[in-house]
């Protein structure tokens, strides 16, 4: 059981990435980004790039990270140049990725094995967890500056932005870059991780973000937004760590997704009732008070 | 009282999951009492598709057959690749003595979660390229298998004897699939010197296929399907469509004649899978390393024909082409 | 001083349901006082708000901020200048931050926004000695967050982030509009002992005579896209106003 444990949560670091990238678009800006399963592969096909170039692993990594901002430039530049809602803009970037990561590499299937990777000396989980670490710090440190808050302002109220004297459109652009730049440092950590790089690679993936970021909301509601990314990180680490008992429970695995859904469903649900059972009377009137404007 | 309701559900449901887990641990515990005469096989399918069953099925039939026993821990990702990575690490975890991977990705995550464990890979069809294994005969590491490129000159060819002024042949194929690549390429190298023009259009999406095949079918004299699973899954389509145009089809597999499509002289994945059992036994029972078994690819070929499309066509059934084809009336 | 020239403003236009509202209209606000805009529905009066504020380009015409032609500059360029307070207690807040952070964001209106920490502790004194002009007590409530404030609470919040980098022009549109009898009354006050204490040039919409007449130095009323009543406030009742409603207008 140990491993499996220790597996699940590599996954579910990897995936906390993606999770706080998805975080910023959907919780913060409040602007769903479809483009996420396109860009999740990028970083994936980008890194490979690189590191088939002869780029050292960690800086092949970074520039991934770099060029996946690209990808919310893209949607940023559909949206408020063109006009385009943001949900479809998302949803062109992503079917420009896809041709885009064909071309990166030229296959669809780039293997890893011959070249090194970030996890080359030491311990894939220590790694991660420093990595892990180091960005939700700097996330943190970021949404505590002034343009940070603007981000935050942007996704609360565009007006009051405006009445700041900034431009809405303008944040949403930081916004979606530093999101997919996120995203894209996922998926090249994932490729390093499994040893390939895959055209099915984002497939659903919007779900994992989503599962992880709901997952963690329902952990102690009270604190705040710093707290966020915490709590981003642990969903995913948690929904990674249900998916491992499914596999590892050896039911038929046929009923793997089912089990996988049936257990987050059970644990959401749970976390909501245990949240009730011990809300304190101080909370409950502001929430009502709030309720009534 | 609605909320006791469903806290009162939500127990009963944490209570039935927690006994199909003390279940399974209990089954668990039995292989490892059980001793070392079984052997252990892990099997990592990445998909639930015919030929990845098939392919698994004749594995398991074969190892019957060679008698050996074995104890199968079967596992399917379905079609997630971080599932079939956890898996593969899983495996390696349980010191299972062979894994079994069945499909590209499958295989790939296996190699990367062991150098030591035996891995057999099928259903992959350019291992090389996949960088598995360094080359099919000599595989060098730990692992080798079965690939299931099918003897795509045969079926071209079969295009010419049924219809010696076929000149353009069309071909369908699922951008995001590796395998599928590989095959476009192949059949573009071969068909010029068999008087061949290969006209290729690559999809993304299952939905896109009716429409595909449409533009396909105002350019080309016939159309060739490859092994590739998004095709595959639309198979019928592809040979309706095929068929009212009065195009003469091709297949790679058998499963595609079972489709619709009109003829193929190709892989089956249930022997294919047998194949791979025996080298099974080459590791298991007679302590080979993987490093020596050389990949294989289908020994053989069957020629298989669907009668109803044939009478669509119109052709004749007397002809010497079909004379030693096995016939599937679907 | 606001003072806006020949402004023009039509809505629909080339269509059968063309709105010419504005017409080579002139208005002068003067500074330090509050000037209030009431007039029926379609008056054009939040439709000037709008012109002034830059959340709407006039057609034609010009409008000068103290010697300043901010015409062509867009809503948010002319924020340095200008302070607004809308209608709904969530438009001037944002509610998933705290007090203090929404202070702070107001406290760089108008200013660069760079990469350094938002919240300046040298800087609290100061929101906490704003707050309590206001008596509600938000002092102590700096890390609350501004959602489970009540409207009245977030109205005066709002009000005190429009004014507090003292704006050349404050635009009060309708901003009590949304709140109970009671708290409106709170909020007008302390809205009129804010501007006056800062002087602050306003302009205030409101659909309450009672209201206007009793919290400007000067009432105008609009028909149409027309200033058709301008007086000191000091010299209008209530009475005479609504008369003239009855008069001119829904006549």
């Amino acid at each position: 059981m140990n491993t499996l444990i220790i597996t699940s949560i590599e996954q579910g670091l990897i995936f906390a990435v993606l999770a706080m990238g998805v975080f910023l678009t959907y919780k913060i800006l409040d602007m769903p980004d479809l483009s996420v399963e396109g860009t999740f592969p990028f970083g994936a096909f980008l890194f490979a790039r690189f590191v088939s170039m002869g780029i050292h692993p960690i800086i092949s990594t970074l520039m991934a990270f770099g060029f996946g901002t690209l990808a919310g430039l893209c949607t940023a530049t559909l949206f408020t140049k063109l006009k385009i809602k943001p949900i479809l803009a998302g949803i062109l970037t992503m079917t420009i990725l896809y041709s885009v990561n064909l071309k990166t590499n030229g296959k669809s299937n780039v293997p890893l094995f011959n070249y090194s990777s970030i996890f080359h000396k030491g311990s894939i989980l220590l790694i991660l967890i420093v990595i892990v670490l180091l960005i939700k710090i700097i996330l943190d440190l970021f949404l505590k500056t002034e343009t940070g808050y603007l981000l935050i302002a942007t996704g609360d109220n565009e007006s009051l932005v405006r009445s700041l004297g900034e431009s809405s459109n303008k944040y949403k652009l930081i916004g979606l870059m530093l999101a997919n730049g996120l995203v894209a440092l996922s998926g090249a950590l994932m490729a390093q991780y499994q040893g390939f790089a895959d055209m099915t690679m984002g497939n659903s993936i919007i779900v994992v973000a989503l599962a992880s970021i709901i997952i963690g909301d329902t952990i102690r509601k009270n604190s705040q937004i710093l707290k966020n990314t915490t709590r981003v990180i642990i969903g995913a680490i948690i929904y990674k760590l249900i998916g491992g008992i499914a596999i590892d429970l050896g039911l038929n695995p046929n009923d793997l997704r089912a089990v996988n859904a049936l257990i987050v469903i059970i644990f959401i649900s749970y976390n909501n009732f245990a949240a009730d059972f011990f809300k304190f009377g101080k909370s409950k009137g502001g929430e009502q008070i709030a309720k009534n404007n | 009282m609605k909320k006791n309701k469903l806290s009162k559900s939500i127990v009963l449901i944490l209570t039935i999951t927690l006994l199909l887990t003390a279940c399974s641990n209990a089954s668990t515990q039995e292989k490892i009492t059980q001793g070392k005469s079984k052997f252990i096989i892990g099997i990592n399918q990445l998909a639930e598709h015919p030929a990845l069953d098939d392919a698994r099925r004749g594995f398991e039939d074969g190892l019957k057959e060679l008698d050996i026993d074995v104890e199968i821990n079967y596992q399917n990702a379905q079609g997630d690749i971080p599932t079939a990575t956890t898996i593969s690490q899983k495996f390696v975890k349980d010191k299972v003595d062979l894994i079994y991977t069945i499909a590209t990705s499958s295989a790939q995550s296996a190699k990367q979660a062991t150098e030591e464990i035996p891995i057999l890979f099928s259903a992959v069809t350019d291992p090389v390229e996949a960088e598995l294994i360094e080359s099919m005969e000599n595989p060098g590491g730990n692992i080798t298998g079965t690939s299931d490129a099918s003897p795509m000159d045969k079926q071209l060819q079969l295009f010419k004897d049924l219809d010696e002024n076929i000149r353009k042949v069309g071909i369908i194929f699922n951008t995001s699939e590796p395998n599928s690549q590989v095959q476009v390429e192949m059949a573009k190298e071969l068909a010029p010197s068999m008087g061949l023009e290969i006209i290729a259009m690559g999809i993304s999406n299952i939905n896109d296929i009716p429409q595909t095949v449409d533009s396909l079918a105002k350019k080309v004299d016939g159309i060739y399907t490859i092994t590739d699973n998004m095709v595959a899954s639309a198979i019928n389509v592809v040979s309706e469509k095929a068929n009212a145009k009065g195009l003469i089809t091709v297949g790679a597999e058998e499963s595609h004649v079972s489709g619709g499509i009109l003829i193929t002289d190709g892989i089956s994945y249930y022997e294919l899978g047998k194949q791979t059992a025996q080298m099974a036994k080459k590791i298991l029972v007679d302590g080979e390393s993987p490093a020596n078994v050389p990949s294989e690819t289908a020994r053989n070929t069957k020629k298989v024909f669907n009668k109803n499309t044939l009478k669509a066509l119109k052709l004749d059934e007397n002809n010497e082409i079909f004379k030693d084809g096995i016939k599937i009336t679907k | 001083m606001l003072k806006t020239i020949n402004l023009s403003k039509s809505f629909n236009r080339e269509t059968d349901n063309e709105i010419n509202l504005f017409n080579n209209f002139n208005i002068e606000i003067e500074k330090n006082k509050c000037t209030a805009i009431i007039g029926p529905n379609g008056c054009g009066k939040s439709t000037l708000l709008n012109i002034i504020g830059g959340s709407v380009m006039a057609d034609e015409g010009q409008i000068i901020l103290n010697n300043r032609d901010i015409s062509s500059l867009r809503e948010e360029e002319r924020a340095i200048y200008i302070g607004r307070v809308y209608q709904s207690p969530s438009m001037g807040v944002s509610p998933s931050l705290t007090i203090l952070e929404n202070m702070a964001l107001a406290d760089k209106k108008g200013e660069k926004f760079s990469l350094r920490p938002l919240v300046k502790k040298d800087r609290i004194p100061k929101y906490i000695e704003l707050l309590k002009d206001l008596d509600l007590g938000l002092e102590n409530k700096l890390n609350t967050k501004v959602k489970y404030l009540s409207g009245g609470q977030r109205q005066s919040l709002s009000l005190i982030m429009a004014a507090m980098k003292y704006p050349e022009l404050l635009l009060l549109d309708e901003h009590t509009a949304a709140l109970d009898p009671k708290t409106s009354q709170v909020v007008m006050k302390k809205t009129k002992e804010l501007i006056e204490k800062y002087k602050i040039t306003t302009i205030m919409i409101s659909h309450n005579m009672r209201d206007a007449i009793e919290y400007s130095d000067r009432i105008i009323m609009l028909d149409k896209g027309e200033i058709v009543l301008d007086k000191p406030s000091w010299e209008i009742t209530e009475r005479e106003l609504i008369n003239i409603y009855s008069e001119k207008i829904v006549a």
